[in-house]
């Protein structure tokens, strides 16, 4: 009986928390960007695992129950590690057009600690959720960081074919160190190395946005929803800090 | 309810008087009855799974008290472990050289053994059903039931396309097929391992694999290619790995990570295919596939496993999350940071069996301390290894810092032709201990 109480605890702490403890109030970079608005719940939903043996790889899924029309859509959604040197992780910039919201990717957890998601409408209105994950380092694993022999190579691969209205999912990943200048070789530190950003295009509009901080997995991968009312061509580019630049294209198809 | 997790042995003898107990009590106040009150027995265990887990708790049960009802239940008669299956399948040992029997653990430590399987759990009614239909009591029922396959999980990857794909995954049959298949493939062959996620059992043992599949096409056919599709980035061992895989094979081994589209997402067993996240396909001439796992089913029976399909424990005694008392040990737990091995298996049952000697006595559990020692053999005069201590801190299981390490990646063939020696008396070493079994000479 303990254990179920322990649990349900667990899955309504951010809903019945006083708002002065809500995990997003407890972390400057995340009320400086909420600027003292209030945080609903039970609009977004975590995939994360609740223990991790690599914290330099940690699957996060986020799915936002929230209409995507022109007149009411998700328009920004944060991610934030708590207790990273630099907790911002992700930060997505979205069009009604995607029809969804749906994303995974590959995040850095330090230690163990609350991962929050934040996201707000284009009326203002803000949601949240966070959840607690577990790291334990083990000797098992070693932390390096993948290949560096393909530095910028960009992949992408679109859905099968879909109806109209279907929800399909973009894969992308593009190769790169996600160097986050903390790291130490031979006595010298490495200098910050990171994608700043990855944007999707269908011709002039701009479907999604994405900023990816130092707190992201080398190598870094977004897989998100699109539900497409036709079919079209999607143009991907990953840029550097140094100003670099990577592209691919993804074609969707709507029978 | 309180869990007596918190009630100290001073409160529990309070509580007992208080009901007018204390007859239970014995002379020295050290026992308490079971819980069907019969006279004599200190207390009936039940072990469910014959592994480096079980047949360890069972002995170990025996050892720190001779006075306990101990069953070990475990469906083979000769159990085939899987670690040095690889070994098996590299050609450096027998099959037969990998089986265990219970002997020992029946005539000498007086463990009841039955060879059934285990079919259900009344947590509550303090039961377990085996599959003939008979029931065993219990006071505590520790189960140690290892991995069960998470069929469905990897789409296309169910037990009819391991019959083709196999996973050799669990020692027995699906090692001898695979065995087979890699004897007939082709003298250019390509053999694909695809590699899972964390956890799972055994975290080096896929590299270990194909350092042994290498070793058999060295010999037999030295034109195959190996091919291993990982999932993950980083893995157990790693750079020792790949220094290996060098020095010993050359290129015949190639890894591909999960960032660079190692992640298999579907197989196709009748085809011998599989497809990544970024839609390359891979065609094998021998596929084996170790796929995503869970705790063998009997945990779920029991209602011990939570929606990750491990088993949660509280990390001093093992003791389920989820029941006071069942305990679970090896594969089947979340027990992080130490890995599913046979080793901590083995290290989990002695601390195991001690702590629920002390809850039938009502005393509080000695602090426990773990060691984890894995063997990696890349070629038949190349080991690896990895080694570490855990510790239970702040509530919490960890590593002990500065504890373990690897071996070192600059040193001469002799280190790595002595830690391959290693690797064998570690399995005749905790062999011995595990069931009894007297080292070949």
């Amino acid at each position: 009986m303990r254990f179920l109480i322990i649990s349900l605890l667990f899955s309504f702490s951010a809903l019945s928390l006083p708002a002065d403890r809500q995990p997003w109030n407890r972390l400057a970079e995340s009320r400086e960007i909420l600027q003292g608005a209030e945080v609903a719940t039970g609009t977004i939903s975590l995939d994360l695992p609740g223990v991790t043996q690599d914290g330099s790889s940690v699957n996060l899924g986020v799915e936002i129950d929230h209409p995507m029309k022109t007149d009411r859509f998700i328009e920004k959604v944060y991610v934030f590690a708590a207790r990273n040197p630099s907790p911002e992780v992700l930060d997505l910039r979205l069009s009604p057009q995607l029809g969804t919201v749906r994303f995974n990717t590959r995040i850095r957890l330090n230690e163990s600690q609350q991962v929050i998601v934040l996201a707000r409408n284009n009326h203002n209105e803000w949601f949240g959720e966070a959840q607690e994950v577990r790291v334990t380092v083990s000797g098992c694993l070693s932390q390096g960081g993948g290949q560096d022999s393909n530095i910028m190579q960009a992949r992408a691969r679109g859905p099968a074919p879909l109806r109209s209205g279907e929800t399909g999912e973009v894969r992308t990943l593009i190769n790169h160190p996600m160097e986050t200048g903390l790291r130490e070789h031979r006595g010298r530190t490495i200098p910050q190395n990171i994608i700043e950003t990855m944007t999707v295009a269908n011709g002039e509009d701009i479907l999604l946005e994405a900023t990816f901080h130092r707190s992201l997995s080398a190598n870094p991968r977004l897989f998100f929803g699109i539900q497409p009312e036709r079919s079209q061509d999607l143009t991907l580019t990953w840029t550097e800090d140094t100003g670099k630049t990577a592209t691919a294209e993804v074609s969707l198809q709507v029978n | 309810m309180k869990s007596p997790k918190s009630i100290s042995r001073r409160d529990a003898l309070k509580l007992f008087s208080t009901f007018g107990a204390s007859a239970f009590l014995s002379a020295c106040g050290a026992s308490i009855a079971s819980p069907a009150g019969r006279k004599n027995s200190v207390g009936r265990v039940v072990v469910v799974g014959g592994g480096f887990g079980g047949a360890t708790a069972a002995k170990y049960l025996k050892i720190a008290d001779p006075k306990l009802e101990v069953t070990l239940i475990e469906p083979q008669k000769r159990y085939y472990t899987c670690p040095f299956t690889n070994l098996y399948l590299g050609g450096l040992r027998e099959f037969n050289s990998l089986g265990h029997g219970y002997d020992e653990l029946r005539d000498k430590y007086g463990v009841t053994v039955i060879h059934q399987k285990a079919a259900d759990v009344d947590p509550e009614g303090h039961r377990l059903k085996l599959e003939d239909g008979t029931e065993v009591k219990w006071d505590r029922l520790i189960l140690s039931p290892g991995i069960d396959i998470r069929w469905g999980a990897l789409e296309g990857y169910d037990r009819e396309a391991a019959q083709k794909a196999p996973h050799a995954w669990q020692a027995g049959p699906q090692t001898h097929l695979l065995k087979e298949q890699l004897e007939a493939m082709p003298e250019n062959g390509t053999f694909i391992l695809v590699a899972p996620e964390n956890p799972y059992r055994c975290p080096p043992g896929p590299y270990e694999r194909v350092s042994m599949v290498a070793n058999y096409c060295r010999e037999h056919k030295p034109k195959a290619k190996i091919l291993l599709l990982d999932a993950k980035d980083n893995f157990s061992k790693q750079g020792l790995f790949m220094q290996g895989w060098k020095e010993n094979y050359g290129d015949m081994i190639e890894w591909v990570g999960l960032s660079n589209d190692g992640k298999v997402i579907r197989v196709d067993a009748d085809k011998l295919e599989v497809e990544t996240e970024f839609g390359t396909i891979h065609k094998a001439d021998v596929l084996n596939v170790v796929p995503p796992q869970k705790a063998g089913f009997i945990a779920d029976r029991a209602g011990v496993t939570d929606e990750s399909g491990w088993v949660p424990i509280e990390p001093e005694t093992f003791r389920s999350q989820k029941h006071e008392h069942i305990y679970v040990i090896g594969d089947a737990t979340q027990a992080a940071p130490m890995p599913k091995s046979g080793f901590v298996a083995n290290n989990q049952a002695k601390v195991t069996a001690r702590a629920i000697v002390a809850d039938l006595r009502g005393e509080d559990p000695m602090p426990g301390t773990w060691a984890n020692t894995c063997y990696s053999v890349i070629a038949p005069d190349y080991g690896i290894t990895v080694a570490n201590v855990f510790e239970v801190h702040d509530g919490e299981l960890r590593e002990v810092p500065g504890s373990g390490g690897v071996s070192p990646l600059e040193v001469d063939p002799t280190f790595r032709r002595q830690e391959a020696r290693y690797a064998a008396a570690w399995y005749a070493g905790i062999a011995q201990d595990t069931w009894g079994t007297k080292p070949q000479s």
